[in-house]
């Protein structure tokens, strides 16, 4: 029902085409991949949304807006995403597919291709009041991240866990940092960074491969001739550090506390043993029917909320929770002695409701074109090939053994508590 | 069985109304991985002042969200855990119009069905379920009251509404859950839940004739009479100018509601309000151009409305240094377009993304499903947007407009931070 292509267009510039009847609509996305640790991270993260209001073709916002609802509504949004100790930025756009439009409206593909090669390839010289407007809202999103806790209390776990490694950066960039940037010096530094990044391509929807291929490559004619491709590297991960946990504790003004645990698993996208990660973290909390779920949810009555999740390029886990303060100690306990338990062995029943309920949510992603375009992205970015297909295979044949096995590699190294110290 | 076809937008309805009244609809994709089937209820949490056989009842806020939560327990185990031993992803969702139980599943469809249509069927309530349950939803609750975009929307009702229980928290609150007990789950079970009031909705690969002949084999032979609802008699007027709330927030947030007439025709008139937001504030509109230039709003910013039982408003939020300034910016704008100020191109291009924005949300059968509930609870279906669409006038916006400037209609509620200067 569906196809993948993954092609190159050139030297440094990579395809990757699902070819599909089904959706109603086609996705395209354009990423250019950076170190998460490089110098210039935050200038990185400022120029998506500074190229979408400095196109000669479209000059100013309501240009390209405009010319978006006229495209039925497409939508082209600035994009900046950790992937590892990688900073992808570009941009997504989703329009619907050719056949909903009225009769002569032209190709709303090669419409979105040309506007999007227009913002990323063609800007005009970058304007004081663009830059620092941009820098402004970028600063506002960077400052607000703490509003949302759940997200929050992961992201500062990681922080205090991999303090000495670049996985700690904020991939959206630091505030005093975006507040200095130049127009002169953002200017100087995307030419820098479009004669250096690795861009990645992806789209799904109805058209040919070779068609979105054609039609790319002129899109893409604007881009320089490059000798030098700088990519992003995805180093073993770090290695658990003793056996102490570091236990950090910090208060903001709420009602209700937010447990993170980290853990090092030690196994990424690139390992043999990554499907049976990932049927592990399913088993451990990763689903309703999950040890986590039923043991502080369902038997506690101790959280709306207690799971897990993995990066696949870090080799890291973090499980959070919502709780009451005074909780804290029994749900740690809990999801603690949960992981001990499954490092003792995991039933082949367990393994076999996480492998079906992982299966399902791999192949519901072939409906999604913005759920493959997230998975093609970050496999693109780690030079990783595999196709959802092969994963889902893959997935197929790992053992209860190979779960247990999993489970003993996840140690863990970090108990954040993000106290609520009443709203 | 009837089928409605929709050749324009590549796509049918199936449908049936059972002995007992449930009503069946039944979206075809043939090319698709997942099957998505919903059970709604037409209960929401607006539901809370009704008479069932000659008594009056009024109910504790928060009710339908923790019946929501009850009926996965089944007197053999818990449904959650049955579906996700089928690899099924299982959910549930409680708005103020309508309770909804869904399931999303790549294979064993039938077996979901199954468990889908009799769990919502058959109550198992006890002392102990039901008690278990307020720990769980206390800090579902208490997730809530922490998160900023909720509370300017509870704010922004109870500005808008004095007597209207749209004004009531969905989910209520710790001390109005407190009360609950078995007895009164089952009165509104009771009230809300026979079949006349459901509908089932399927999106996917089925057997039409099966689904049906399941759905006759497992819901109730007969339906009880449905209580009947009660939603007080509003004012005209909003409720409250002006509502401020402060909490953990990097900078204020907001919403501006703006009271509309009770719609004779809800399901059109959703759409019409969704359009007529978008032209005094969409992203290609030029108010939003001269708000984001002047960097009062962000990305943000989202014009929006919303239609329940008995009304139906406009809503316009985001994150902004000085909300004040935005709502004079709308009133303004909104004054404008009442005196004839709507340009015919923004009427033209907004109507066209509007309908390239439905397109899109019929793309995904998890959307499609929850669209066709929505719509089947006010006589209409689905696809039912492309003729709305078609037929709107200029004059349609701008009489909504119209109405929403009028004195007195409009109420503001500001989620202010904790701390003078923390932005």
């Amino acid at each position: 029902m569906y196809h993948t292509t993954k092609m190159s267009l050139k030297d440094g510039i990579g395809l990757t085409c699902v070819t599909t009847k089904q959706s109603k609509t086609s996705c395209l996305s354009a990423m250019l991949a950076l170190p998460l640790g490089a110098e210039g991270r935050s200038k990185s993260a400022l120029l998506p949304y500074v190229l979408r209001s400095s196109s000669r073709a479209y000059p100013g916002r309501q240009a390209v807006a405009a010319q978006l609802d006229n495209l039925y509504g497409a939508r082209l949004e600035p994009v900046v995403r950790k992937r590892g100790e990688a900073q992808l930025v570009g941009f997504v756009a989703d329009v619907i597919d050719e056949r909903f439009a009225m009769p002569g409206e032209g190709s709303l593909f090669a419409g979105t291709a040309q506007l999007l090669s227009a913002l990323l390839l063609k800007p005009d010289s970058f304007d004081a009041e663009t830059v620092s407007r941009e820098a402004e809202q970028l600063c506002a999103r960077i400052a607000s991240l703490p509003d949302d806790k759940r997200s929050w209390a992961v992201r500062r776990m990681y922080q205090h866990m991999c303090a000495q490694e670049a996985y700690s950066a904020v991939e959206l960039g630091d505030i005093d940092a975006v507040r200095a940037i130049s127009p002169e010096e953002l200017e100087a530094h995307y030419h820098s960074v479009i004669q250096t990044a690795p861009l990645e391509l992806f789209y799904c929807g109805s058209l040919p491969a070779e068609t979105v291929a054609q039609q790319l490559r002129e899109a893409m004619q604007a881009l320089p001739e490059r000798k030098t491709l700088i990519y992003p590297q995805f180093d073993a991960p770090c290695a658990p550090q003793g056996t102490q946990l570091r236990e950090v504790t910090e208060e903001e003004p709420v009602a209700q506390g937010k447990l993170a645990i980290g853990l090092r698993t030690g196994i990424t996208a690139f390992d043999d043993d990554y499907p049976a990660m990932v049927l592990f973290n399913a088993c451990f909390g990763g689903t309703t029917s999950s040890r986590l779920f039923r043991t502080v949810r369902e038997q506690l009555s101790l959280c709306y909320y207690a799971s897990s999740q993995t990066d696949k390029l870090k080799g890291v886990m973090a499980v959070s929770s919502g709780i009451e303060n005074a909780s804290e100690p029994k749900a740690r306990a809990e999801i603690l002695h949960q992981l001990e338990e499954m490092q003792d062995g995991v039933t082949a029943d367990e393994v076999e409701a996480a492998r079906r309920s992982v299966t399902a949510s791999l192949r519901a992603m072939q409906d999604s074109p913005l759920s493959l375009e997230n998975f093609y992205q970050t496999q693109a970015a780690a030079g990783l090939t595999e196709t959802l297909d092969e994963l889902i295979a893959r997935i197929q044949t790992v053992t209860a053994e190979d779960v247990t096995r999993a489970a003993r590699k996840a140690v863990p190294d970090t108990v954040y508590f993000l106290k609520g110290a009443g709203a | 069985m009837t089928t409605i076809s929709y050749p324009n937008l590549d796509d049918c309805i199936q449908t049936t109304v059972l002995d007992n009244g449930l009503h069946i609809y039944c979206v075809p994709r043939e090319r698709g991985a997942k099957t998505f089937a919903m059970l709604a209820v037409n209960f929401g949490s607006v539901d809370c002042r009704f008479t069932l056989d000659g008594t009056k009842y009024d109910v504790t806020p928060g009710i339908a969200h923790f019946l929501e939560h009850k009926m996965f327990e089944e007197e053999d185990g818990n449904a959650l855990q049955k579906f996700t031993a089928l690899g099924a992803q299982p959910n549930a969702f409680t708005s103020h119009t309508m309770t909804a139980y869904h399931v999303t599943c790549t294979d064993r469809f039938y077996d979901c069905l199954e468990i889908l249509l009799r769990f919502v069927t058959t109550p198992y309530f006890t002392d102990q379920n039901v008690a278990k349950e307020k720990g769980i939803i206390g800090q579902e609750i208490g997730m809530l009251d922490d998160t900023p975009s909720w509370q300017a929307y509870v704010g922004v009702l109870e500005g808008l509404y004095a007597v209207h229980p749209v004004h009531i928290s969905v989910a209520g609150s710790k001390e109005s859950i407190a009360p609950i007990d078995p007895q009164m789950l089952g009165v509104c079970h009771r009230a809300f839940y026979s079949p006349a009031n459901l509908a089932l909705i399927v999106c996917g690969q089925y057997d039409f004739d099966r689904v049906v002949e399941m759905a006759e084999r497992i819901t109730p032979k007969q339906s009880a009479r449905i209580a009947a609802r009660d939603y007080g008699a509003e004012p005209e007027q909003a409720a409250l100018p002006y509502i401020e709330r402060r909490m953990a927030v990097s900078r204020p947030m907001f919403i501006l509601g703006c009271k509309d007439t009770v719609p004779e025709q809800p399901y059109a008139r959703q759409l019409v309000g969704e359009l007529a937001a978008d032209c005094v504030c969409g992203k290609s509109s030029p108010l939003y151009d001269r708000l984001y230039g002047e960097g009062l709003i962000d990305r943000t910013f989202d014009p929006d409305y919303f239609t329940f039982p008995d009304g139906a408003c406009a809503m316009f939020s985001g994150e902004s240094r000085d909300p004040q300034a935005v709502r004079a910016a709308l009133e303004a704008e909104m004054r404008r377009i009442a005196g004839g100020g709507l340009e015919d191109a923004v009427f033209t291009r907004m109507k066209k993304a509007a309908y390239g924005k439905y397109i899109r949300r019929t793309s995904d059968p998890a959307e499609v499903c929850r669209m066709q509930a929505e719509a089947c609870f006010s006589g209409a279906s689905c696809f039912d947007f492309a003729e709305v669409f078609g037929s709107v006038t200029k004059e349609d916006i701008v009489q909504r407009i119209r109405q929403w400037s009028a004195d007195g209609m409009t109420s503001l509620t500001v989620i202010a931070p904790q701390k003078e200067g923390n932005a």
